[in-house]
């Protein structure tokens, strides 16, 4: 199953090195592989800290992720969700 | 195929040393296609045969002479074929002044015309030498690529398999890291070259150390920041019903951009130390680029001796004891 959605960043530090950490954290959750890229560039692993800090994306831009495997759905939702609430963050 | 907007030019290849003179944001966002060149000076003159709407076009010395001994009018007429057969840029060398008439084809047309303080001849290599990287195809993969003992070994291998430990043991015994993770791949020359992206330049992840600084750490000679990739090392778990290679005469190979690299299969278990086993890879491969294959050779060894036995098992008497 493959699923594919774009999401923005929409808290103020951008996917700064502590976000990241939530979101890998949150990828490995999930047996999909998750993979980010921004605007046309080179997709990078979800479940990579290394990679997740490559796309250096800053509060506004928009990231599309895709999922790939069987709880792809799942997974889809639950990045968006991370994203939507800004990480967690104030 | 690959492009680069000409914008690009104006931003990244600071080499280059361009500037614009007319045919603003329609014309930058022309696309080039070709690292190659053309000086189309029989353009100007009517024959536009040849004439490439892909490459970059150059006027040097002899074409903006020949435009500035023109009438205004003739300039308008000669260089109206070279802007309506939307050749994707003009680039005028050694900073010769463009003709008022060229300017305002120019921006009518939407033909980007850059200028260039540099001679057509050192602006053509430059230009070549910038187009050729830009352009090569190119691709990523999630992997560490490390120089050991000057070969580009690069590590595959799921998540957590631990390819940064080893790469990291690697660099402990004083091999080079070009980049963890993350391994931009650019085909040059049927070459395969790869380099780690910007931002995580030399920095690794090792579960419960988190990010460290390789340079930092090792200094200088512990890392490097490009290389050619010449061998690929997958780790993969240890599977008790699959065969591994235990000889080594049966080649695999790894394609990435469709050029196929050595491939090694390697299993990992605790025991294993893999970071010796990529070590001695990588002298196996040195050894095979001076022309000599252990696992050849001593197959070779071993079927001479067979048909030694052979020989001789067919020539004994009856009767007589094998020794």
């Amino acid at each position: 199953m493959s699923k594919e959605d774009q999401v923005k960043v929409v808290n103020p530090l951008g996917l700064h090195a502590r976000a990241a950490v939530k979101l890998v954290l949150e990828a490995n959750r999930f047996e999909s592989d998750i993979l980010l890229s921004r605007e046309d560039d080179q997709e990078v692993n979800a479940k990579s800290i290394m990679g997740v800090l490559t796309l250096a994306a800053a509060q506004g831009s928009e990231v599309k992720v895709r999922c790939e495997g069987s709880d792809a759905s799942e997974a889809l939702e639950a990045i968006r969700e991370l994203f939507e609430k800004g990480f967690g963050e104030e | 195929m690959l492009t680069i907007p000409v914008s690009q030019l104006l931003e990244e290849g600071s080499e280059l040393r361009l500037s614009q003179v007319a045919g603003g944001e329609t014309g930058l966002a022309r696309h080039i296609s070709s690292a190659r060149i053309q000086k189309p000076g029989l353009v100007l003159v009517g024959h536009t045969g040849g004439l490439h709407a892909d490459r970059i076009a150059i006027f040097g010395n002899a074409e903006m002479t020949f435009l500035q001994e023109m009438e205004e009018r003739d300039v308008r007429q000669a260089v109206r074929s070279l802007v309506d057969n939307s050749v994707c840029v003009l680039v005028i060398t050694k900073d010769y002044r463009s003709p008022e008439a060229l300017k305002n084809e120019a921006d009518r047309a939407g033909l980007a015309v850059l200028q260039t303080p540099l001679l057509s001849s050192s602006f053509i290599s430059r230009l070549t030498a910038y187009l050729e990287d830009a352009l090569a195809p190119s691709t990523s993969l999630h992997g560490v690529l490390i120089d050991v003992l000057g070969v580009g070994v690069l590590i595959l291998g799921h998540s957590s398999i631990g390819k940064s430990e080893a790469a990291l043991d690697l660099v402990l015994r004083g091999h080079r890291l070009v980049a963890d993770d993350i391994v931009d791949v650019k085909l040059r020359r049927n070459n395969l070259y790869g380099q780690g992206s910007e931002i995580i330049k030399h920095h690794m992840e090792i579960r419960g150390l988190g990010i460290i600084n390789i340079k930092d750490l090792f200094g200088i000679a512990s890392v490097r920041d490009r290389k050619k990739i010449e061998i690929v090392v997958e780790l993969v778990e240890w599977d008790p019903d699959v065969e591994y290679d235990r000889l080594g005469i049966d080649e695999r190979t790894y394609e990435i951009l469709d050029i196929s690299v050595p491939l090694l299969i390697m299993p990992v278990r605790p025991g294993r130390n893999m970071t010796s086993i990529i070590e001695i890879a990588a002298r196996n491969h040195l050894l095979k680029q001076q022309g000599h294959h252990s696992a050849f050779a001593f197959q070779e060894r071993l079927n001479r001796a067979i048909s030694e036995a052979g020989f001789a098992a067919s020539t004994r008497t009856p009767g007589e004891e094998v020794e």
